[in-house]
């Protein structure tokens, strides 16, 4: 089956091939120029046109591969609006319907029109795809001077639209409405010898400079326009943004790890006399042997470690210079019934001190430790009254562990928190812009 | 599957497997009824006018991990164009419209559930719907892009309705910003509401697609 259907014209007599059958709708003779009506069997002229047939860059019925499909080309109008002419040619392919080669000083442009529409979403600002499309001018208003060919609506000379245009890099989108419709057209940049090889018009433009249609001719350059051009947002960002913090949080995680290995530890236990006299140990001697690494000071106490406190004084005493790094924290467990009965505690019974940057060095770890008892003022039976509790804890065993390296948990997070704020704030948002439409 | 004769004029009439009621002759345009094992002419059905269409009775694809098979279309016209609505028999037993319009295609659903809203039951009752008008649908929101008068060109294949020919629709499509499709059509006794989203023909896996001598299939279809 040939997918093309002849009609004569009833104006010149002439045989005409309508390549679209069944889509098209008008069709201006070949031959004579003038415009027939053939959406219904009898075919009619709408006008005749006196004017001569005009030279088209690419003739009708000529044949190109173009994104891998190959076009017929059946349709050609030109087109001006203020301050520009140029034409359009519709193509066809009836596995992949129409698309429109729009040239203009010798650049073409392939246009695809739209089954979605963009989401307007701030002044002369579209969204489409994911992408940020700019307005390039104020509206305008174009008017179709003359048709050629078949079209699959009821073109004529005359006809105005008013057109919008968009832009994102070398691509446009235009936006044309008349009184029925808005239609949406995405236009790429060829490189005119693209056309001129794939349709065999060897004169077509053959003197234009190769290079795709920049058709942002208003655009005045410069890292300022540039910034202007990117996208707001994407629709992927959310996913890509989260990905990234994924991604980077592994890094850090890897890179922690990797550089906060404990490196050397020791321990020691000691004795510590509740109300008694400090009593002073040396935990250990310990390494570092980077330029500065972190080192962790523990105090764990047994399980009896109740309404005690004991204050802990650590001295990283350099061994070649003798200077000492000090710090010092308390280890308190408090436990106690209140008037109403219900239980209390407070504290924890073991202390973590960190130093965050201990010089490279060989240090001698010594803590002096000083124990306190603590009398509950509300206890029904205050227990210090009670002979057995004051023995009980008149002495407690505190382990002390001293380490160099270790991972910094505190700060890890603290990145995770910074890294996953943004991309989820992102997800939250456009959850709640989803809800409201 | 069972061929029956045309009452009319005696010609093979190809039976697919799709739950329809209505078939047309393909030789007398007859609108056939079927009951049992048995055709009844109710009708005449208009002569389809030549198109190009890629989509032919026994295309078969996939949609949505669904076999389907197309068994019948029907052609409207308006005043400046027609298009086609071509019925898929779906593997699951149900059926879907592929709609053809200037080279796009619409893949429809049922949609019953939506001619409770306000706006669809207005339009329902003898209303109109203008373009811009927007309504929600399961929290789509569509905006209406065009309205037409039509009438039915003509039919073949099978159908879940009766097509004569002169018969006349109003025919709403609405669009939204994802490429997602709404088209409510009223005719003298009721309006229907369809669902779905723009297709490309590739998207669809097609067989079977209607071949020309002077096009080449492309690559992907066949």
């Amino acid at each position: 089956m040939i997918g093309a259907n002849t009609i004569s014209c009833p104006n010149c007599g002439g045989s005409i091939a309508v390549r679209a059958a069944g889509y098209t709708v008008s069709l201006a003779c070949q031959y004579c120029g003038a415009l027939l009506d053939v959406a219904n069997p009898d075919v009619r002229v709408i006008k005749q046109y006196r004017e001569a047939v005009a030279q088209l860059p690419l003739p009708l019925g000529s044949r190109g591969t173009l994104f891998g499909v190959e076009w017929e080309a059946i349709g050609w109008q030109e087109r001006q609006n203020s301050g520009a002419l140029w034409t359009e040619t519709l193509l066809f392919n009836p596995y992949a319907g129409y698309r429109w080669l729009v040239h203009f000083e010798g650049h073409w442009q392939f246009g695809t029109m739209l089954t979605e529409t963009p989401q307007s979403f701030a002044d002369s600002t579209v969204r489409w795809r994911g992408q940020a499309w700019v307005a390039n001018d104020a509206p305008t208003t174009t008017v179709t001077n003359r048709v050629l060919g078949e079209f699959y609506w009821r073109v004529h000379a005359g006809e105005t639209v008013g057109t919008a245009e968009y832009a994102h890099g070398n691509d446009t989108l235009s936006r044309e409405t008349n009184a029925d419709e808005i239609n949406w057209t995405h236009l790429v940049a060829l490189r005119p010898s693209e056309v001129r090889t794939s349709f065999h018009a060897p004169d077509a433009d053959a003197t234009v400079e190769d290079t795709p249609a920049e058709d942002t001719p208003t655009r005045t350059g410069g890292l300022l326009t540039r910034w202007a051009d990117l996208p707001l947002y994407g629709e992927n960002d959310a996913v890509m943004m989260v990905w990234t913090a994924v991604l980077a949080i592994v890094l850090v995680l890897t890179g922690m790890m990797t550089f906060g290995a404990v490196t050397a530890a020791v321990s020691s236990k000691m004795t510590v006399q509740i109300d008694g006299p400090a009593t002073q140990v040396t935990v250990g001697t310990l390494t570092v042997d980077r330029a500065s690494q972190r080192m962790r000071l523990t105090a764990n106490t047994d399980n009896a470690f109740v309404n005690t406190w004991v204050d802990l004084d650590y001295a990283l005493v350099n061994r070649k210079t003798q200077q000492a790094i000090r710090a010092d924290g308390t280890v308190e467990f408090y436990a106690g019934r209140d008037t109403d009965g219900s239980r209390w505690t407070e504290g924890n019974g073991y202390l973590n001190l960190y130093i965050a940057s201990v010089p490279r060095g060989t240090y001698d770890v010594v803590v002096q430790a000083q124990g306190h008892h603590w009398t509950d003022p509300k206890a029904i039976a205050p227990v210090a009254t009670n002979g057995w509790d004051s023995v009980l804890t008149s002495a407690r065993d505190v382990t002390f562990i001293a380490s160099v390296g270790g991972m910094d948990w505190g700060v890890f997070w603290t990145i995770v928190a910074l890294l996953a704020t943004p991309p989820l704030v992102l997800l939250y948002w456009q959850m709640k812009q989803r809800q409201h439409t | 599957m069972p061929d029956i004769s045309c009452p009319s004029c005696g010609a093979a009439v190809p039976l697919r497997k799709a739950a329809v009621p209505y078939v047309v002759c393909p030789q007398c345009q007859s609108l056939l009824l079927r009951s049992d094992d048995d055709l009844k002419t109710v009708g005449q059905a208009a002569v389809l006018p030549f198109d190009v269409s890629p989509i032919q009775i026994g295309t078969c694809g996939t949609a949505d991990d669904l076999f389907f098979e197309v068994v019948g279309r029907v052609r409207w016209g308006w005043t400046d164009g027609a298009w086609n609505e071509w019925l898929l028999a779906i593997s699951d037993g149900t059926t879907r419209w592929l709609g053809e319009a200037m080279g796009t295609f619409m893949l429809l659903r049922d949609a019953p559930q939506a001619c409770e809203l306000p706006t669809i039951r207005a339009f329902a009752n003898g209303g109109t719907i203008i373009p811009g008008t927007r309504v929600n649908v399961g929290g789509q929101e569509f905006i209406a892009a065009d309205v037409k008068a039509a009438t039915c060109l003509g039919a073949e294949g099978q159908l879940p309705f009766a097509a004569p020919a002169h018969w006349t629709i109003t025919s709403v499509d609405f669009r939204n910003t994802d490429g997602a499709s709404l088209s409510v059509q009223r005719d003298a006794n009721e309006t229907s509401v369809w669902i779905g989203r723009y297709v490309e023909l590739t998207d669809l896996a097609p067989k079977g697609l209607r071949r020309f001598d002077d096009w080449a299939m492309p690559q992907g279809l066949q």
